[in-house]
């Protein structure tokens, strides 16, 4: 007889008291390590810039993980800079985001490479977030991509050097080099 | 009056002498800035382990870059490694002129547009039949294989774990063995 995997509900999740981090996707639990100094300093440089500029412009909120994002019964993230508008935040109920916030941000590091890339682009897709960053410290690059017609699409992109700038965040563009420290 | 882009082809390719190393894509002309140390060690213990399973089994014969393969009139790449299969031998002459079974890219921060997305492109185009890319950064390889004229992610790992080929039958590549311990 084969066993079946558990799948991860919102509930189990709730119930989970180990002090860890998870995220459940698609009903599979996946722990999530601590992050590294280099991934924090980058996030802190982004997080700073993106939450200034959304404060002044009032847009909404800029909010970093861990923070749980409820995408469905089935998944729930921490993405690792959530942008959720000013029309969105009625979704925020009992300290948790219910739906999908207008922009995510993920830093990506050795263990969460194919989960960035790949698992979460997907899921962030499917649930129509209409923005995804993607941060690569190794390479002094990032992605962002926008939804268009229901699939990401390539809007903006720099490596080594260069700008990006955000859709969604009208106005918004960001020098590599504020995040990723000049060198 | 717009003033028209100079499109590069293999003839002024050749032209050029002044020492550096350039590739065509689609007509334009790229300078390449060499590369650093730890690109070359990656290349280096990629290299090791892909020419010595090459030269076992007695497939076929792999070049590291410099060396160029003509892919066409207007795109001249030198990918950081390339097979060339047994069967496919006869596009090995003085340069590499037709399209490799396998190629691999260790993208930097110099190239990871032009790695992940425009070369990405160009090699699906001219039917190479499988193409890694190495994120040096985030310890990943990424191994595409054509499938219907489209790449398709065929073995992916990243931090640990291995990857494995679909042209070179049997190579499974441990990721410490390229990026070394933790």
């Amino acid at each position: 007889m084969k066993v079946k995997e558990k799948v991860w509900t919102y509930k189990d999740y709730l119930e989970l008291n180990d002090d860890k981090r998870y995220e459940v996707i698609n009903g599979r639990l996946h722990k999530m390590p601590a992050p590294h100094f280099e991934h924090q300093d980058i996030l802190g440089e982004l997080f700073t810039i993106m939450r200034i500029y959304v404060k002044r412009k009032d847009l909404g909120k800029i909010i970093s993980a861990p923070f749980d994002v409820i995408l469905s019964e089935d998944t729930i993230v921490q993405p690792d800079i959530v942008f959720i508008s000013k029309g969105s935040l009625k979704n925020v109920k009992e300290g948790r985001l219910f739906g999908s916030p207008d922009l995510v941000v993920e830093v990506v590091s050795p263990t969460s490479y194919h989960r960035d890339r790949y698992e979460k682009f997907r899921i962030y897709e499917e649930a129509g977030i209409k923005e995804y960053w993607i941060v690569y410290p190794g390479e002094k690059a990032i992605e962002v991509w926008i939804l268009k017609e229901g699939k990401y699409e390539l809007y903006s992109i720099a490596s080594g050097e260069g700008k990006v700038k955000s859709e969604v965040l009208k106005g918004f563009e960001v020098d590599l080099k504020e995040v990723f420290n000049e060198g | 009056m717009k003033v028209k882009e100079k499109v590069w082809t293999y003839r002024d390719y050749l032209e050029l002498n002044d020492d550096k190393r350039y590739e065509v894509i689609n007509g334009r002309l790229y300078e390449m800035p060499a590369p650093t140390v730890f690109h070359q060690r990656i290349l280096n213990a990629l290299n090791l382990l892909i020419y010595m399973f090459s030269k076992r089994n007695k497939v076929g014969e792999v070049f590291i870059s410099p060396v160029d393969v003509i892919l066409s009139e207007t795109s001249i790449v030198q990918p950081d490694l390339v097979f060339i299969s047994k069967e496919n031998k006869d596009i090995v002459k003085d340069r590499i002129y037709g399209s490799p079974d396998l190629v691999v890219e260790i993208v930097s921060p110099t190239s990871y547009y032009r790695d992940r997305y425009e070369k990405f492109r160009i090699y699906e185009e001219a039917g190479i039949k499988e193409y890694w890319l190495v994120y040096p950064g985030e310890k990943a390889i990424e191994v595409w294989v054509l499938k219907e004229g489209k790449y398709e992610l065929y073995s992916i790992a990243s931090g640990e774990g291995k990857v494995k080929s679909k042209v070179l039958k049997g190579l499974r590549i441990d990721l410490k063995e390229i990026f070394g311990e933790g």
